[in-house]
């Protein structure tokens, strides 16, 4: 540990100008030691610095969950400003890869001890993440029946998210006065999760693409609800791979909005591969693999 | 064909920043010509400027800079925005305010936005400084939308929701009126019921002096004598910044939401001298085929005008020039007062067109003739055209706004007083 120079505290001061005196000595500790541990108040002065006014969630108030857009209301620009004075605060390099899927307060801070302990380290993650504009892409599903705003496929693992906006239609009569989504629109959507798990990741097991990028629903065993999901919620959805019997592929997944439960399923089959035609009889997916 | 009406207009300038303020510095000849603090400290040979009073942009930080409380942006707002996009958001709010403009006005389809500004220097500077010295990271997200001359209608098109035509015109000095010309075709060819034609320019070192280059600038210090277009002792013009909407309107839009009408925007003629880069043609030939461009377009004679605001920035042979072209156009026999309002305000560049209209429209509708200030010796070869030393009681019913810029880059508009 050695004392910051001089000319360094200065530029330091200049870069935290308008952040809390509390910012500047968690930056200045941090260029003196180097320990990561200073990051999450550093990070947390230099958004509150940025914060608009009219952001529905304080920054004192928010929690690592707290989202950035719709709580904080951090727009793209205000990211980057953000990114900018942190990049020059801490000496790392965020790409604007690694950006992009950025939602929450602490994914910042997990993002920035990353990119710090891990020192030249090459190891890659091997989570293949999908926005909106890529799902469009790949999934069959389009807009305005398309019910996930990004995923993330992590193994047997995929991770999806869905901003419900309002301004769906069905809200017209879902009811009038009184929006709220509909259950079967909320297994849409993890079923929209569980079908980019199926195209991302089908192929690579099978060794082959697949003929096309049909994919059904099968079954759905045990699904329960508790709690409903009302216009601006984010739901969350993450479903695990059980196994996959060609053409059918199985999970079990959950949907939670800001931490809460939201849904349970126990058993969700999906038939895909060419073999997923529009009429599929009732009973007959069942038959084909298992 | 329609028929184009001014009804409102909004003033940021040297001389007052509201139309109370701007109209009784015209009347009392009051200047707003000053030594500048950023030139002196700047170790300048150049030191007056018409300033811009109650804004101040000490760095190029926008959270540093102030403004008068009902112009205040947030930040998110703020931070794309330049000093002279600042200016005009404030002449915006006055001109929407003095036109009784409701937000679906100025949010119409049929509302466009014409604006004219040489972008801001000054943060195209300390932005490619920090490109270069800092790396591109260290750029602020914004920097190119603040540095680029279209930074100005960039910034009010997407402030005031503007949904019609949104566009910045460059043609240097002649800009603001490029854009006030065409937003009167725009009136007048029906596209268009409303337009917002804008001039604004920053007013610091980085606008002002690379004028110097050219010789182009007043190297005094005194502005109750300085600067003095037509006077024999003139040396130059004296820079100045801020910025004037006018709300140009189809006259029967106008009535039938019982709009206050200030003036008849009649038509403008266009022409360039085809000469040189900077110096205006000696002979005047240029500027005398867009006025007659102008009267012609305006349906007038040479016999009915009454006013003339010249260009006249204070350089000898700018003066010669418009001189020349205006004895051209209306001979010896009758012969319309003829001032410069930059010897009061300052050369607004690619404002000047846009405040010059505006002061035309005032003059006419409060029935005075603005005086071209500083005079005590005219100049011989200006003895051609009828200069204003002196206040007159002379109420003009029909004034012209010549403009011209680098190039040689002519426009004259025309403008008679509303009588219901």
């Amino acid at each position: 540990m050695s004392a910051l120079p001089e000319k360094d505290l200065l530029s330091l001061q200049e870069v935290l100008r308008r952040c809390s005196p509390e910012t500047i000595a968690a930056a200045v500790q941090f260029r003196e030691d180097g320990d990561a541990a200073a990051v999450p108040a550093i990070v947390f002065g230099v958004i509150q610095r940025y914060q608009p006014s009219a952001a529905t969630v304080p920054l004192a108030a928010a929690g690592e969950t707290a989202r950035l857009v719709e709580d904080l209301g951090l727009d793209s620009l205000t990211m980057l400003e953000i990114v900018l004075t942190l990049e020059e605060v801490l000496g790392v390099q965020v790409p604007n890869e690694d950006l992009k899927d950025i939602r929450t307060l602490g994914q910042i801070s997990q993002l920035l001890q990353r990119k710090l302990t891990d020192t030249g380290s090459t190891a890659v993650s091997t989570t293949r993440r999908f926005h909106r504009e890529d799902l469009v892409l790949l999934l069959p599903q389009q807009p305005p029946f398309l019910f996930l705003d990004s995923a993330e496929v992590d193994g047997n693992v995929v991770r999806a998210h869905y901003h419900v906006t309002g301004g769906e239609q069905f809200f017209e009569g879902h009811f009038p006065g009184e929006p709220i989504l509909p259950a079967s629109i909320a297994l849409e959507a993890i079923g929209q999760a569980a079908t980019t798990w199926v195209l991302v990741s089908v192929p690579a097991l099978l060794g082959h693409p697949l003929p096309d990028n049909r994919v059904l629903f099968a079954t759905m065993d045990d699904a329960r609800f508790y709690r409903p999901v009302r216009p601006g919620d984010v739901i969350d959805m993450e479903l695990t791979l059980l196994h996959v019997h060609v053409p059918l592929a199985h999970f079990k997944g959950t949907i939670s909005c800001g931490g809460e439960r939201v849904a349970s399923i126990e058993r969700l089959g999906l038939i895909f591969g060419g073999t997923a035609v529009i009429a599929v009889p009732s009973a007959t997916p069942v038959n084909v693999a298992e | 064909m329609k028929r184009a009406v001014v009804t409102g207009l909004g003033f940021i300038t040297s001389v007052g920043n509201d139309r109370a303020a701007v109209l009784r510095s015209l009347r009392e000849c009051q200047t707003g010509i000053e030594l500048f603090p950023e030139l002196i400290a700047a170790n300048s040979p150049v030191q007056l400027a018409g300033t811009v009073k109650g804004f101040s942009f000490p760095t190029p930080d926008f959270e540093d800079w102030t403004m008068p409380a009902e112009s205040q942006l947030p930040r998110e707002q703020m931070r794309s925005m330049t000093p002279n996009a600042l200016y005009a958001h404030a002449a915006m709010q006055q001109a929407i305010r003095a036109a009784q403009l409701s937000p679906a006005h100025v949010t119409s389809t049929r509302t466009s936005l014409m604006t004219a500004s040489g972008g801001s220097l000054w943060l195209a500077y300390e932005n490619l400084r920090t490109l270069h010295t800092r790396g591109l990271q260290r750029c602020q997200p914004l920097a190119v939308v603040n540095s680029i001359p279209g930074s100005l209608y960039i910034n009010l098109a997407a402030l005031y929701h503007v949904r019609g035509g949104a566009l910045g015109f460059s043609s240097a000095c002649a800009s603001s009126a490029h854009a006030l010309g065409t937003a009167c075709d725009l009136i007048r060819l029906g596209r268009q019921d409303i337009v917002f034609a804008v001039g604004a320019e920053d007013c610091n070192a980085c606008t002002i002096l690379p004028f110097a280059g050219i010789r182009a600038l007043s190297l005094q210090t005194d502005p109750t004598r300085y600067p003095c277009a037509f006077d024999v002792k003139r040396d130059g013009f004296v820079g100045t910044g801020g910025a004037t909407v006018l709300v140009i309107e189809e006259l029967d839009h106008a009535r039938q939401r019982g709009a206050p009408i200030l003036a008849e925007f009649l038509g403008w003629g266009q022409s360039s001298d085809g000469y040189n880069v900077v110096a205006p043609d000696p002979t005047g030939d240029g500027l005398t085929r867009a006025m007659q461009l102008a009267l012609d377009d305006a349906g007038l004679q040479p016999g009915d005008v009454d006013y003339i605001n010249a260009h006249a920035t204070g350089t000898t042979i700018g003066d010669i020039s418009e001189c020349r072209a205006i004895h051209h156009v209306f001979g010896d026999t009758h012969r319309p007062l003829v001032s410069s309002t930059k010897s009061l305000t300052g050369h607004g560049l690619s404002l000047a067109g846009a405040m010059e209209a505006a002061f035309c429209c005032l003059a006419l509708q409060e029935k005075f003739t603005p005086v071209s200030a500083h005079i005590t010796e005219l100049d011989p070869q200006c003895a051609n055209v009828a200069i204003v030393t002196q206040p007159v009681t002379t109420a003009p019913r029909v004034a012209l706004s010549n403009s011209s810029g680098f190039g040689g880059s002519n426009v004259c508009l025309a403008f008679r007083a509303w009588e219901s």
